[in-house]
This record gives structure tokens, C-alpha cells and sequence, in this order.
């Protein structure tokens, strides 16, 4: 094996096996219409948990695509419109759309596929999506360009007429283009009148430069002076999307180029609202099982805010969580909301697949809560441990129905609330919830002391909403707790309603102006006594009507709330749908400077060997690998390290047997093999590098320890 | 000592001071230098707390589990908890303040043997055993990192991509687990660190040699168009593209890491690369990293990098030229009687005039006269095609002087001449 790929004359090898068959291009079309997701994981795909993982993949990708398409639709719609209507006069300068993308660039392809999609379709099917690297010189961007125009069409029409593609690159310019535009409206609209409703309206040339940035300014500045010659003839119309802000159009072209153009700025939703809806939508769903738990929520969206912005890793994110999760086993099959599916799933189980169950945390503390016999049972009885697992499987379930439901409801009630203790959005609802018990949090509290002072009007709307969002679901729930809750609910709302707070108003004014005016103040003191007073007799005073009826409802809601809002880990089984191992944070964001850091400075940490225990950092054992000797050796140093200074230093770790000066000048050659290997790998690893400046030294390239 | 004592009394006052001043600042230098070094001895915070290996019994139960791919913890132990890295900012202003750098004038001719050559390193090295007990961790690690192998498959299948790194080279587990999951796979390994290597190489063998089309595009980006059209239209087959050191010194451009960008990112080619350079991360920036898709794992090895340091580049290694010298000889053998004794004349004239620091090598004319002195050629013509023939395999470099005539080099190193001419004769 060695040999196959190890070689001083290349650095690639192939393995081909045989098994790469090129299929003839009659098929290419038909095989790339099929479904591949399915089959294409053979490997896997006899295990119960891979079933259920792509299962569970596929539908959060297609609610995501589904979003995906509504998701920029404000900011699209206008520019769509834009498009449409900008060469309905006549112009002198090229109608120009920057759009303003946010630095999220991974996201930017969904948002401008379905932007060029909605084009497309509505406005013209003349669309060309220059890409940067692509682009790299003035005579590419051109052939790019025109290619894709010319190319795009030709399959529309029959697929005989290959000419169009037969042009050679480098023949490909705007006459060319010229030509091909003119023969598809000019000439075709005039000689036949079946084709009316071209007549018209000649459609438009787009071009999207969606990575503004990333293009080289020369390149461009030609491409818009040459284009802006043609725009009588040619009606182009160009979108920019700029990811850091308009200021880098003005710079990078200048006036003369800027006089071509007539820019409108369009401003895309920052990337955080999109996190949001698609949180929301495809994954705070109740229909989807997997679920994250509170540290691998929050350090996803610690990821998404101060790291990358992008939604789009933030979904690959999850799905690498997903995929941690159900490898993890069998039982992981049960991730699954709807009971027969669970009860088909472990019909399937093996012995194994139960001990794999036996495995999970929680199972131990069911076992600790049982009797001696149930504990036997549990730990031996497979078919026992059956029920019990669907017994708690059902628990699940339902709770987690509930939980969403109640979480929506609480967003309603806190969102707006003034500093929002618990948060605006629903995710942080939710990263509160599922880490601790969220009724006893003090922010909860906190949030049910401020309910306690709203007035009608800002109490009203919000319960409302709470039936609105609650009446469709109750059919569902054949349970009537959630029915009677609703009802009380409805109750309390229509006495809400029906009370009437002038009355109430006009009463405690009454008192209050009587009292306050009744006496002539004799100095401020008194006056602010008096108040004092008028307060201490408030709180002790009866609670009056309205505020009865503001209590009733909060208590009802508050008593709802805890019982439906636990914490996840209260259940037992409850690994099977929460997944919260925040170690994976090493697998997403690799810790490489930190892992070579630790393995150089401290290689017990990795070794788990007696022989290499240190107590501080600094510490040098001759016992350790022969790298991290030099490596220590080299941190004491300066910018510059003298080699041979460094070699001595090193023998005398090494080997303590020869001290004398004299010996020093015959090496043993093995320990100087073993320091020249040292340094080169040094020198590999980046931490080293040759320099001219003196003899036999080189130089640090990091600092500190 | 006298002498320089009234030199100094002599100078005017000003200077004195100045010189006092400069005195004690280099004093001031030297003390704060002193400082840092205990300084980082002391503030070398006690990292080291106990340690015990606890999960070591829950992978142990884990590991009889019968399902196809098992999520043991068994990263715990290393990656978590103790020993995080934290950059210490003022030690780069500790490092930058003092410009002077002092070091002494030792150098390696003090040794006996200043510098070996590469082959002798490796075989000294050869001998060099571990202890037992590091033999055993390291075994120990290696288990661990290889129990990742079915995790490893089933996460390239979710299209994701997996990038190693950690201390030790990355070799040995990505033969082994191309050896143990692959065998039946069309595979493409490359070795980054080959100092060669082009993002060509890489896609022509996919093109030429995997997808057996005859004629690859020059332009790479094209190239990669290709081979993503032709994966597309076959999802049922899957290439796996492994490669040790994906930020090696050639495939660390631009161009190279957005061709591998996007071949990354296509559904059924799946990457498995390896990181060494303490910078290497900084290749990427977050469009390139979305496509490439990473998933990060930690499989330090402590296993020397042999291979990727046997290109005789670094420092502390005599440059012998071995790989010149055994492509030269390959290519000597070769070559015709006549043009062996051609040959030979260049480099002996070459030798001759190895003290001279100005050769500019043998001028044409000169290597006629003597070629027909020795009846090797009979004219000039037939001298040029042979020269032709060097020069195509750059056994020789053609140089035109100022004043017209052409000189011919050989370029390398004297020695190695040498020893090639103490070869044939």
C-alpha cells in the first residue's frame, strides 16, 4: 500500500476499481430526472435509524424549499417590478438594481435562484447570472454572457437547430448578440402577426452580478462602458448584489462609469429575520419530531449571530446534528410523533436495539425510581421494556404537541412586554424552555409582574389571539383539558369584554380628586406624604373588578403554562427526540490551532501516559515526543532561534550523560536525526521558517506560549 | 582600558550623557528580557488537573453494540474540558517590543557533522524506538481515532465532507480507511505536500483517467464544469477524493480551493482531506467554507510526518540534490554513446571552471572545436539537435551573452557533477 502512494514523480493516484461507467448522453437526461436520495445510501439504509433520519431530512428540506420560495418574496416582487418597468421608456443610462444582500453570502444563491426564477417567469426569460470566477477578464465576462443568452434559448425551440451553439467561443460578441435579439423580436414580430403579444413588449436582457465584490473593478467598469453602447439597441438591465454596503459601488467605479448607470438601491431583509421564519416554519413545527436541545440551540444561534450570519449553515448545522443523533442507534427510530409509527418501529427491535436503549441516560434513573423487581425486569425483559418505552413514548409525544403550542402562546403574551425578560422571538423562548424549567426562571416571573399592569386594551388583543390560535387545535386534541382551558379562557375574555372600565375609571378619579383637592396642601412634605399614603392604601385596598378579572385570566393562563411547559428532561426517554451533546461544537467549528496547541504544549493531555505528567505549561520531560521538546525549547526564544544553540539546548534535555563543552561538538547521530526531524516538522506545522538574516537561525512565526 | 578612559574624559559632556542614556536603556532591555522569561514561566497557569479517562468504560460497554455505525463518545476524554487555548495578546506585545534580537554567533560548522542528509535521517530515525508506554498511548489513540471510521462513511454519504486535523500525520488513517471502507471505490488519493502538485494534476486524472474522456480543457474551471456535468448525470456513482494536506504549499491558491470548492459541493464526490499548517484555516473564507461543507475531527496521532518532510526543503538537512542527481543519471543513461561524451565534455569544462564565480558555461564554439577534436560530431548542426535533446530535458540551459555568442550550463550543483562523472567513468 505503501509504495501505491508514495512517490517522488507525482502526487495524485487513482483507484479506479472499474466500477466508473460513463453513461451515454441518451441517458444523461432520464437519470437526472430520478430520485437519488433514496437509493443512494445503500450502505445505511437497512438500519431502522437511517430510515427514519432520511425521512426526517427530507421533510425539513422540503418545508425549507417550500419557505424558500415565499421567503424574499417583498423585496423580489419589487424588483420583479422594477425589471418589468424600466425600459418602458426610453433611456440613455442602463437601469441598474443594487441590492443590498448582508455578508451572509453562502444564503445568497436560494435568494437569488428564486429571484431569477420569479424573473423567469413573469417578466422575461432572458436571464444571465454572471458568476466572478467566471468573469475574469473583460473578454470571458463577454463570451460568458452572451453565451448563456444565446444558449439559454436554444433548447426552447426545436433541437435541430443547433447553430446557435455550434459558434465558437471566442466568435461570441455583441453584434452577435445583436443579431440574435433582433432575430427573435424585431424581425419575427413584423413578419408574423400570430406572435402579437411579442410585439410589443421585447423583453428585456438581465444580467445579475450577484457577488458585486468579488468582481474585478477594471472588468467591470469596461463591461458597463461597452454595454452602455449598445443599450439603444440592446435593452439591458443589470443587477448588482452588493454584500457590504452601497459605499463600494461609488469607489470602485468612477464617475465617468457612474454617468451610465441609473441606480436604484433595493435593501434585502437582514438574514435574521429569514432565521427566524424558517424556525419557525420547519422546524418549531409540531409535526417535526427532532428537536434540539437548549446548549446545541443556543450554540447554533451563537454560530449563526457572531460568526457567519447565515442560514444556511445554520441548516447544515442541524442536519449534521440530526445525522449525530440517529447514529447513535436504533432507538434513536423512535424519534416519530405519531404512535403507530413508533409501535411499527419497535415491533422491529432486536435485543441488541433494546440494550442500545438501556444505554441512554435517562434510563438509568427510571431504573432508579422502580422497585427491585421492575428494576430486574427493566434491565432483562426485553418484551417488558417494550411497554414501557411506548408507555413513555406517548408521554413524549404528547407533551412535546403541547409544548409548542404553549410556547406560541407565551410568545403572544411576552413578546412585547418592555425589555422583554424572556425575549422577543420564539427561539429564545425556546432555548429557555428546553434547558430548565421555564415557570420557575425569574424572567418568568418577572414577565407575569408586568402582565399584572397591563390595561384592558393591551390585554385583550393578546387573548385573542391566544383562541385564535388555540381554537383550531382543540378537534385535535382529543383530550379535554385543553378544550375546558379553552372555554375558561373564552369565559374571561367575554367578561373582559363585557366590562365595562369607565365606570371603574370614573370612581377611582373620583376619589382621588376628592381627596387630593379636598385638603390645601401647606407644603410640598405633606403633599408628598399624602401620596405616599394614597399608594400604601392601594395596595392593601381589595383588588377591584377589572383587576380581579386581569388576575383570574393570568392564574389560568400561569397554571396552564406549568403544567405544560416542563423541561424536557424530566421525561424519561427523553435523548430519543432532544439531542443536546454540545460536543459536536469541535466537529462544526474545528479546534485546530487549539488541538496542535495542546498536543505540543501538554501531549499528556492526549498520551494519557504516567511518564509526562507537568504541572505548569513550561515544564520540559525528556520523556516527551522529541517535537514537543523542540517546541517548548523554541518558545523561550526570540524572534530569532539559532540552530545550534536550539540543538544544544535540546541535547542537554535529551541526553544529560555529556555536559562538557568539548563533547558537545560530536553529536551522536541519532539524537541529531531526531532534532532535524523535529525541526522539520516544526517547519511543516508553520511555527518555523528559514531565514537569511544570520547564519544557521531561523525564524519564530507565532508568539507566546 | 587607560586609554579609552581618557578618550572618554575627553568627550564633550552632551555625548557622555547620550551614551549613558543608551547604556542604561540597553541594561533597562536586557532586565526586561529577563523578566519575560520568568514571567511566562510563572504565569504558566496549572492547567493540569486531574484527569481521569471516565468515558473509557462507556465506550468500552458501547462497543458491543451490533448497529452498523456506533456513536461512541469516545472523543470525551480529549477534546472537552481542560487545556483550552487562549490567545494571550500581550504576549505579542512582549515578543514585537524589543527589536534588537539577541542571539549568539554559534553556528552549525561547530559540529562534527553539521547537517545530514535526508536518506541518513531516515534510517537513524528508523532505529530511534518510543517508549513503552508512549508506544501504547499512541496505539491507544490510534484505536480511538479509527473507531471514527464508520462515522466517517456514513457522514460522506450525508454529503457532507470531513477535514482532519490534530498534531501527527494524517497518513496512516486515511490509507487505513481507504483500505478498510474504499477498496471497492473509485478513489483519488493526493498528496498535497507534493511539491509538484497542481489543481491540474488532480482534475485531469479525474478526467483523463477516472471518467476516461480524452481531451481535458485547459482552463480548470472548465475542467471542473465537466467533471461536475458528468457526476450529475450519474448519482449512482460515487467518487471519494482523499487528500493529505489540503492547504499544501500548491494547493493553496485561490484558484486550486475554488476548483475543490466546487467539486466538494457536488452530491456524490465526497472529501476527505487533512490540515497541518497552524494556519491553514485561513484558506477558506465562508462561501468556500458552505461549500466545502467540513465536519472537523480531531485524530492527532503523534506519528512523525515522514513523508511530507522527505522533500529535502527544510534547513537543518543537507540539500545532497539525491533527487536532482537520480533524475539526471536516469536520463543519462539513456542517451546515445555521442551524446554521453557531449555531455561529459559540458560538465568537465564545467569543473574545471568551478572556482570561477563569473562562468557563464561553455561557450558554443568552444564545445564544437572540442567535440570534433574528439570526432563526436562532424558539424555544427548535428551538434544543435543534440543540444536540443539536453535542453528539452533541462539537462542544459542556454544562455546568449551580450555580445552574441551562446553559452551552455549545466544547472546544478559541482558536486553532484562530480559524482556523476566518477559514475561513468
Amino acid at each position: 500500500m505503501d509504495e501505491e502512494t508514495t512517490s517522488v514523480s507525482k502526487g495524485v493516484f487513482i483507484f479506479n476499481n472499474n466500477t466508473i461507467k460513463r453513461s451515454s448522453h441518451g441517458k444523461k437526461r432520464k437519470k437526472q430526472t430520478t430520485e437519488t436520495t433514496k437509493d443512494d445510501n445503500g450502505i445505511f439504509a437497512s438500519n431502522l435509524w437511517y430510515q427514519q433520519y432520511a425521512n426526517l431530512k427530507t421533510i425539513l428540506e422540503e418545508n425549507i424549499t417550500e419557505l424558500n420560495d415565499n421567503m424574499f418574496s417583498s423585496v423580489l416582487s419589487q424588483l420583479v417590478e422594477f425589471v418589468g418597468n424600466c425600459h418602458n421608456t426610453t433611456v440613455e443610462e442602463i437601469p441598474t438594481a443594487a441590492l443590498l444582500t448582508g455578508i451572509n453570502m453562502p444564503d445568497h444563491g436560494a435568494q437569488f435562484s428564486s429571484l431569477i426564477n420569479q424573473i423567469k417567469q413573469t417578466e422575461t426569460p432572458h436571464v444571465v447570472c454572471l458568476q466572478s470566477q467566471d468573469c475574469t477578464h473583460i473578454k470571458n465576462m463577454m463570451e460568458n454572457m452572451i453565451s448563456k443568452f444565446i444558449n439559454y434559448d436554444s433548447p426552447l425551440e426545436d433541437e435541430d437547430e443547433d447553430d446557435h451553439r455550434n459558434i465558437k467561443k471566442n466568435q461570441l460578441n455583441l453584434p452577435v448578440l445583436q443579431c440574435w435579439y433582433n432575430n427573435l423580436y424585431v424581425e419575427k414580430s413584423s413578419s408574423s402577426p400570430i406572435k402579437q403579444q411579442t410585439k410589443n413588449s421585447q423583453k428585456v436582457l438581465v444580467v445579475i452580478i450577484p457577488d458585486f465584490e468579488s468582481f474585478s473593478t477594471i472588468v467591470l467598469q469596461k463591461f458597463i462602458l461597452i454595454i452602455s453602447s449598445y443599450i439603444e439597441v440592446l435593452p439591458f438591465v443589470f443587477i448588482f448584489g452588493v454584500a457590504t454596503s452601497l459605499n463600494t459601488l461609488h469607489t470602485s467605479l468612477s464617475y465617468q462609469i457612474m454617468s451610465k448607470i441609473n441606480i436604484r438601491v433595493f435593501k434585502s431583509q437582514p438574514s435574521i429575520v429569514y432565521l427566524d421564519k424558517v424556525l419557525e416554519n420547519a422546524f418549531f413545527d409540531t409535526n417535526f419530531p427532532f428537536h434540539l436541545g437548549g446548549k446545541v440551540f443556543n450554540l447554533f444561534v451563537d454560530l449563526f449571530l457572531f460568526y457567519d450570519l447565515s442560514v444556511n449553515n445554520f441548516i447544515t448545522n442541524i442536519k449534521y446534528a440530526m445525522a449525530e443523533h440517529f447514529c447513535s442507534g436504533n432507538t434513536m427510530s423512535l424519534c416519530t410523533l405519531s404512535i403507530s409509527e413508533a409501535r411499527e418501529m419497535i415491533e422491529m427491535f432486536s435485543h441488541n436495539d433494546f440494550e442500545n436503549a438501556r444505554h441512554l441516560l435517562s434510563f438509568r434513573k427510571l431504573v432508579e425510581d422502580q422497585t427491585y423487581e421492575n428494576r430486574i425486569k427493566l434491565l432483562t425483559d426485553d418484551d417488558y421494556l417494550k411497554e414501557v418505552l411506548m408507555q413513555h413514548l406517548k408521554k413524549i409525544q404528547k407533551y412535546l404537541r403541547r409544548f409548542h403550542l404553549f410556547l406560541k402562546l407565551l410568545h403572544v403574551l411576552v413578546n412585547d412586554l418592555p425589555k422583554a425578560p424572556l425575549g422577543k422571538k420564539i427561539r429564545e423562548l425556546y432555548a429557555i424552555a428546553v434547558s430548565k424549567d421555564i415557570t420557575k426562571s425569574d424572567e418568568y416571573r418577572q414577565c407575569f409582574q408586568l402582565l399584572g399592569f397591563l390595561s384592558k386594551t393591551e390585554l385583550l388583543p393578546k387573548i385573542s389571539t391566544i383562541i385564535n390560535i388555540l381554537s383550531p387545535r382543540v378537534k385535535r386534541f382529543e383530550n379535554n383539558k385543553i378544550a375546558d382551558f379553552l372555554n375558561k379562557l373564552k369565559q374571561d375574555l367575554k367578561d373582559l369584554n363585557d366590562f365595562n372600565m369607565n365606570e371603574l375609571q370614573d370612581a377611582v378619579e373620583e376619589i382621588e380628586c376628592e381627596e387630593l383637592v379636598d385638603e390645601t396642601m401647606d407644603s410640598r412634605k405633606q403633599f408628598k406624604e399624602k401620596l405616599l399614603g394614597l399608594t400604601k392604601q392601594k395596595a392593601t385596598r381589595q383588588l377591584n373588578k377589572y383587576e380581579q378579572l386581569r388576575k383570574d385570566v393570568l392564574d389560568l393562563l400561569t397554571n396552564a403554562f406549568e403544567e405544560y411547559l416542563v423541561e424536557p428532561k424530566s421525561f424519561y426517554f427523553h435523548e430519543i427526540f432532544f439531542f443536546d451533546d454540545v460536543s459536536i461544537q469541535n466537529n462544526i467549528v474545528g479546534s485546530h490551532r487549539s488541538a496542535i496547541h495542546n498536543a505540543l504544549n501538554d501531549p499528556q493531555y492526549y498520551l494519557q501516559c504516567s511518564c509526562c505528567e507537568i504541572y505548569t505549561s513550561s515544564t520540559i520531560l525528556r520523556t516527551m515526543p522529541d517535537i514537543c521538546v523542540a517546541y517548548k525549547l523554541h518558545l523561550e526564544c526570540g524572534k530569532m532561534i539559532n540552530l545550534y544553540d536550539w540543538l544544544q539546548a535540546f541535547l542537554s534535555i535529551i541526553d544529560h550523560s555529556d555536559c562538557d563543552d568539548e563533547s558537545r561538538r560530536y553529536v551522536k547521530p541519532e539524537l541529531q536525526a531526531r532534532f532535524t526531524q523535529a525541526v522539520a516538522e516544526l517547519e511543516y506545522l508553520g511555527f518555523i521558517k528559514n531565514s537569511k538574516r544570520k547564519a544557521d537561525h531561523v525564524a519564530r512565526l507565532t508568539w507566546g506560549g | 582600558m587607560a586609554q579609552r578612559a581618557s578618550e572618554v574624559a575627553k568627550t564633550p559632556h552632551a555625548v557622555r550623557k547620550k551614551t549613558k542614556s543608551k547604556i542604561e536603556h540597553i541594561l533597562q532591555e536586557d532586565s526586561t528580557s529577563e523578566y519575560e522569561v520568568s514571567s511566562e514561566e510563572s504565569s504558566s497557569s496549572d492547567t493540569n488537573s486531574s484527569s481521569s479517562i471516565e468515558s473509557e468504560e462507556e465506550s468500552q460497554s458501547k462497543q458491543n453494540q451490533k448497529i452498523k455505525i456506533s456513536n461512541t463518545n469516545l472523543q470525551t476524554p480529549r477534546t472537552r474540558g481542560r487545556g483550552k487555548y487562549i490567545i494571550k495578546t500581550e504576549e505579542y506585545f512582549q515578543n514585537c517590543a524589543s527589536s534588537k534580537i539577541h542571539t549568539s554567533n554559534n553556528t552549525l560548522d561547530k559540529l562534527q557533522t553539521p547537517k545530514l542528509p535526508q536518506h541518513e535521517v531516515q534510517q537513524l530515525l528508523q532505529n530511534s524506538k518510543l517508549s513503552k508506554e508512549h508506544k501504547k498511548s499512541i496505539e491507544q489513540l490510534t484505536k480511538i481515532n479509527e473507531s471514527y471510521f464508520k462515522k466517517w462513511l456514513f457522514l460522506l454519504n450525508e454529503n457532507f465532507n470531513i477535514l482532519l486535523y490534530g498534531l501527527g500525520s494524517k497518513r496512516n488513517i486515511i490509507k487505513k480507511f481507504h483500505m478498510e471502507y474504499l477498496k471497492n471505490m473509485p478513489v483519488i488519493v493526493v498528496n498535497g505536500f507534493f511539491p509538484a502538485l497542481t489543481i491540474k494534476n488532480i482534475l485531469d486524472s479525474i478526467i483523463i483517467d477516472l471518467l476516461k474522456i480524452n481531451e481535458s480543457p485547459s482552463n480548470p474551471l472548465d475542467a471542473c464544469n465537466l467533471i461536475i456535468d458528468e457526476f450529475l448525470s450519474m448519482p449512482e456513482t460515487h467518487l471519494y477524493l482523499l487528500i493529505h494536506n489540503i492547504e499544501g504549499d500548491l494547493l493553496r491558491n485561490n484558484k486550486s480551493q475554488n476548483a475543490l470548492a466546487m467539486l466538494a459541493s457536488i452530491r456524490n464526490i465526497h472529501l476527505l482531506a487533512s490540515i497541518d499548517h497552524i494556519n491553514a484555516p485561513l484558506i477558506w473564507d465562508h462561501s468556500r467554507l458552505s461549500k466545502f461543507n467540513y465536519i472537523w475531527f480531531d485524530v492527532t496521532s503523534f506519528s512523525p510526518y515522514v513523508e511530507e518532510t522527505s522533500f529535502e526543503k527544510s534547513m537543518m538537512i543537507a540539500q545532497t540534490g539525491a533527487l536532482a542527481l537520480s533524475s539526471l543519471r536516469n536520463v543519462f543513461l539513456s542517451l546515445t554513446s555521442n551524446s554521453k561524451s557531449i555531455y561529459i565534455i559540458i560538465i568537465k569544462h564545467q569543473l574545471e571552471q568551478g572556482k570561477n564565480q563569473f562562468y557563464q558555461g561553455i561557450s558554443f564554439k568552444d564545445l564544437y572545436m572540442a567535440c570534433r577534436e574528439s570526432f563526436i560530431v562532424s558539424s555544427d548542426l548535428a551538434l544543435r539537435a543534440q543540444l536540443t535533446e539536453f535542453v528539452d530535458h533541462k539537462m542544459v540551459k542556454i544562455k546568449r551573452s551580450v555580445d552574441g555568442t551562446e553559452y551552455l550550463i549545466i544547472p546544478l550543483a559541482n558536486n553532484l557533477l562530480q559524482k556523476l562523472l566518477y559514475e561513468n567513468s
